[in-house]
């Protein structure tokens, strides 16, 4: 008798056959997602990777990646509709990049939440960016080049922006799930613009070039207010909020004088954040500690005296203070939103004020005070000292 | 379903047993001759010595397993000189045998006067010559035992860099002897068994008295004598039949053909079986985590050792889950995989026509069935194998897109790993277990992967090696012990002997303080 359950058990188990098991050549792997709207439907189009070119064996000439598009009511839908047009079922797991169209950005990007953060199939570590300029289908239909899909190249140069140059920031859903859920600070994107003939760019012809007819290009920060789109930082702006976001890991800024510029590299930042609510106005302490490096420079100085590089040190501050107060004004009078989270700031270090203000915050951050100390420590001069035109 | 039928054994009217010599010569030869039948290679030689009443003396032998030199020159010679003119009296012919060999002159290390017919013929088979006087109702067993056997030579199964080259043999005497040889403690004991109807084979139960646990030699003792088999022919057999567990794929009962690992069996407190005729020497009670450990680990120095422990014990889960582990993430988890990577892959499956789990389970059994082949084939034909193997299955089967080539690498990381493992009975229910894993993880991915394991540690937590928990010292967890364990700790920490075996001498080094190499003090 236990033999023949045992054994029945055992029947029973093949019989339930390979539940929800997928074949890797049963799916199309969706790196990029774009969402646009279209006479008040989604017009959902995915990027799905060729394998075979991609992978260093069996490349043949086509391209690496294939768009997809569908439209329908809800987002969701559309995405089971592809199913009509696609050989296979769209495996949205390894997305790397969702792109939101500015309209769509512009209306409020709740309804496309809840889909991305609702499907089990997310993860939550892909960029989340706005197009701008064009329609978001055509970002992921330009063939990219360096990297064979378009949607690596868009999460890489976004990465390698915010590492080096400091003008963007990659938001991932996580992070914006939380700042529109948040009460003191409200999400930024970074946007993204086609440059070039985008008809030429999502040819294979685009990168059988130098220089590329069309390539994709980040344009500075969106600030939003909750899910809505308010208006863009430019990309002085945008490097202002990282600097307060204490986002920069390194970056360049130059510092003029009669002769020219010199270049100042950022080698490490730190910024902090206090704050406190006094006479009902919310007072900001912005701490900014930042180690550079002189890169380049076609100024008379001499690298070796002190006072020079003292001079250089009060400049840099001045400019850096500059830099973030373009920023905060800008926050303040086009965005009309606290994208820098100073109402956070204000919860954490001043709770018994911010319980008073928090439901007004949204119009008392227009009036909030910022106080800037900013350190600034030149560490190095580069491999040279003096510059070399003051030599010949 | 499964219904035993056992049948009774029929119950044999054995009297030769207890049956007596005959006084009468002629009766005792013609009784070796009907009971040996036709067989040409019994000797049975008669004679005469010149005494006073030409007493008839008969020698019978098995030719082949006696040296019929020491035969000739030191029993039939000196018997017949020591013999001739001597005068006999009817008190000595009707005394005990013991009395008359003082005549015979007999120059052989050792005899032993037999009484019954069935020690008779026992002795007979073993290799001694008996020698049959007129007159007395007991016989005398000389012996003479000399076979041809192989020389002591490296182990095959075991083969080390560094440590002792010998291995045991065949030979039951030879066996002992090397061990003997290593432990020069009178406290070595070695008692013979005879096991076996038919082939009447000798079973050494060695141990170290004092440190041995006495339990276990009653335990094993009692387990030997239930025995009653007709043929015992290698270790094997006896492992099979005195092991606790019947039910399981896990050997309970280590093997070894290395000496030095049989006396290192030994010093810990463990008993040691040896079977004539195979050169592999059981060693119990053992534990799981002995599989993993090779003798060489204790002649390298610890962090070596340590390392390639460390390495046996991922060779060994490899050995299990790589299959199956695949199978599991490119079917049910890919979100799992890096994006890369999973990129990769999939282009390495595209235009496979088989679902993976089929590709592993055929793959793997073309490995298995490689690896089967390998060891049985002729040497000769060795290179046709590899070639067959390598090629055929391996790049052609890629190339013709039967297999996608991460497959392959799955597959031949498997094989790789579970060569690692040092003991070759460990190696084998690994091998078996695998396909469990795979079909799991086909069924239900991760989860059945995860399933399968805690199957895998229960059976294994429920084993016992003679009343020793299988997985010490993980479960039971004794701290102690983890020192020889994955870990090999220097030898100037190893102060205890296994507590779990050992009850009463304990210790190995008696001034643990003084252990530790100190350079001297100036």
């Amino acid at each position: 008798m236990k033999y023949k359950i045992c054994l029945l058990w055992i029947i029973c188990c093949m019989l339930t056959g390979c539940w929800s098991s997928n074949e890797l050549n049963s799916l199309g792997l969706a790196s990029a997602i774009a969402i646009d709207k279209q006479n008040n439907n989604y017009r959902l189009t995915v990027q799905t990777i060729n394998p075979d070119e991609v992978a260093e064996q069996n490349r043949t000439s086509r391209t690496a990646v294939t768009t997809y598009s569908a439209t329908e009511e809800t987002i969701f839908e559309a995405l089971r509709k592809l199913t009509e047009i696609t050989p296979r079922k769209i495996y949205v797991a390894h997305l790397r990049i969702f792109v939101v169209s500015e309209e769509i950005a512009k209306e409020g990007i709740n309804d496309v939440l809840d889909f991305i953060s609702r499907d089990h199939e997310l993860r939550t570590d892909f960029a989340i960016i706005v197009s701008t300029e064009d329609d978001a289908k055509s970002v992921l239909e330009i063939v990219a080049p360096l990297e064979n899909i378009a949607a690596d190249k868009l999460l890489s140069s976004i990465e390698t922006a915010q590492n080096a140059w400091g003008s963007v920031q990659a938001t991932y859903l996580d992070q914006l799930v939380e700042d529109i859920l948040s009460e003191g600070k409200h999400p930024v994107l970074s946007g993204v613009a086609i440059k070039g003939n985008k008809e030429i760019g999502n040819q294979i012809d685009n990168v059988e070039q130098v220089r590329p007819t069309a390539n994709l290009e980040y344009v500075g920060l969106a600030g939003f207010k909750k899910d809505k789109l308010m208006g863009w930082l430019d990309i002085d702006e945008s490097m202002g909020y990282n600097f307060i976001a204490d986002n920069i890991n390194s970056t360049v800024f130059s510092i003029p004088c009669d002769e020219g510029k010199t270049v100042l590299e950022v080698l490490s930042n730190e910024t902090k954040l206090t704050g406190k609510i006094q006479n009902g106005i919310p007072n900001i302490n912005i701490h900014v500690e930042t180690a550079v490096n002189i890169g380049e420079t076609n100024c008379a100085i001499e690298t070796t005296k002190l006072e020079y590089i003292k001079q250089l040190e009060k400049e840099a501050s001045v400019y850096l203070e500059n830099l973030m107060k373009s920023s905060i004004n800008a926050a303040k009078n086009e965005l009309q939103s606290d994208i820098f989270g100073f109402g956070s700031v204000i919860h954490r270090s001043d709770k018994k004020g911010w319980n008073k203000v928090k439901t007004t915050w949204d119009e008392l951050f227009l009036e909030t005070e910022e106080k800037f100390n900013i350190k600034i420590i030149v560490r190095g001069t580069g491999t040279i000292e003096d510059p070399l035109q003051s030599e010949s | 379903m499964f219904r035993r039928r056992i049948q009774q054994p029929v119950e044999i009217e054995n009297n030769v047993k207890n049956e007596k010599l005959s006084t009468n010569i002629n009766v005792n030869v013609s009784y070796t001759q009907s009971i040996m039948g036709r067989s040409d290679d019994l000797i049975i030689q008669r004679f005469s010595a010149a005494t006073n009443n030409k007493l008839q003396l008969a020698i019978s032998y098995i030719d082949g397993i006696v040296n019929s030199e020491v035969i000739n020159s030191e029993v039939m010679e000196r018997v017949l000189l020591g013999l001739k003119g001597s005068t006999l009296s009817q008190k000595v012919l009707n005394g005990p045998l013991e009395d008359f060999l003082v005549y015979c002159d007999l120059s052989v290390s050792q005899y032993r006067i037999v009484h019954q017919k069935q020690e008779m013929i026992d002795h007979l088979l073993i290799g001694n010559a008996i020698l049959f006087i007129d007159g007395f109702s007991s016989a005398v067993a000389i012996s003479v035992k000399a076979w041809e056997d192989r020389n002591v030579s490296k182990p095959d199964s075991q083969t080390v860099v560094r440590g002792p080259k010998d291995g045991f043999i065949e030979t039951l005497r030879t066996n002992t002897s090397l061990i003997r040889r290593r432990i020069k403690s009178p406290k070595l004991r070695f008692i013979t068994k005879t096991i076996g109807e038919l082939t009447k084979t000798n079973v050494c139960i060695g141990y170290i008295d004092g440190i041995a646990n006495d339990k276990i030699i009653t335990e094993l003792e009692a387990r030997l004598d239930r025995i009653n088999i007709d043929a015992v022919l290698e270790s094997g057999n006896i492992e099979e039949l005195i092991q606790d567990e019947t039910a399981s794929i896990f050997p309970t009962i280590l093997n070894t053909e290395r000496p030095d690992a049989a006396c290192a069996g030994l010093l810990e407190g463990r008993v040691v079986v040896i079977i004539d005729g195979s050169p592999f020497v059981l060693i119990l009670p053992s534990l799981f985590i002995q599989y993993i450990h090779a003798s060489e680990d204790y002649y390298h120095r610890t962090h070596i050792a340590i390392a390639i422990r460390m390495l046996r014990v991922i060779a060994l889960f490899l050995a299990i889950f790589t299959p199956s582990i695949y199978v599991a993430l490119s079917t049910f988890h890919q979100e799992m995989i890096p994006s890369p990577l999973l990129v990769n892959l999939a282009s390495q499956r595209e235009g496979v026509p088989f679902p993976s789990i089929l590709e592993a389970v055929v793959m793997l059994l073309a490995f298995e069935i490689l690896h089967e082949a390998g060891i049985r084939m002729p040497r000769a034909v060795g290179s046709a194998i590899s070639i067959v193997g390598a090629l055929v299955l391996g790049e052609v089967a890629v190339q013709a897109g039967f297999v996608s080539s991460v497959m392959v690498i799955v597959v031949a990381l498997t094989g790789i790993c579970t060569f690692v493992i040092p003991a070759f009975s460990m190696a084998m229910p690994i091998r078996l277990i695998r396909f469990l894993f795979l079909i799991f993880s086909s069924l239900f991915g991760l989860i059945g992967v995860l399933f399968g394991t805690f199957l895998l540690i229960f059976h294994l937590c429920s084993l016992r090696s003679f009343g020793v928990p299988y997985m010490t010292p993980f479960g039971p967890f004794i701290l102690q012990e983890q020192e020889d364990a994955i870990l090999r700790l220097p030898l100037w920490r190893l102060i205890y002997r296994p507590l779990n075996i050992v009850q009463k001498d304990k210790i190995r080094q008696q001034n643990p303080r003084q252990a530790k190499p100190k350079p001297p003090k100036r």
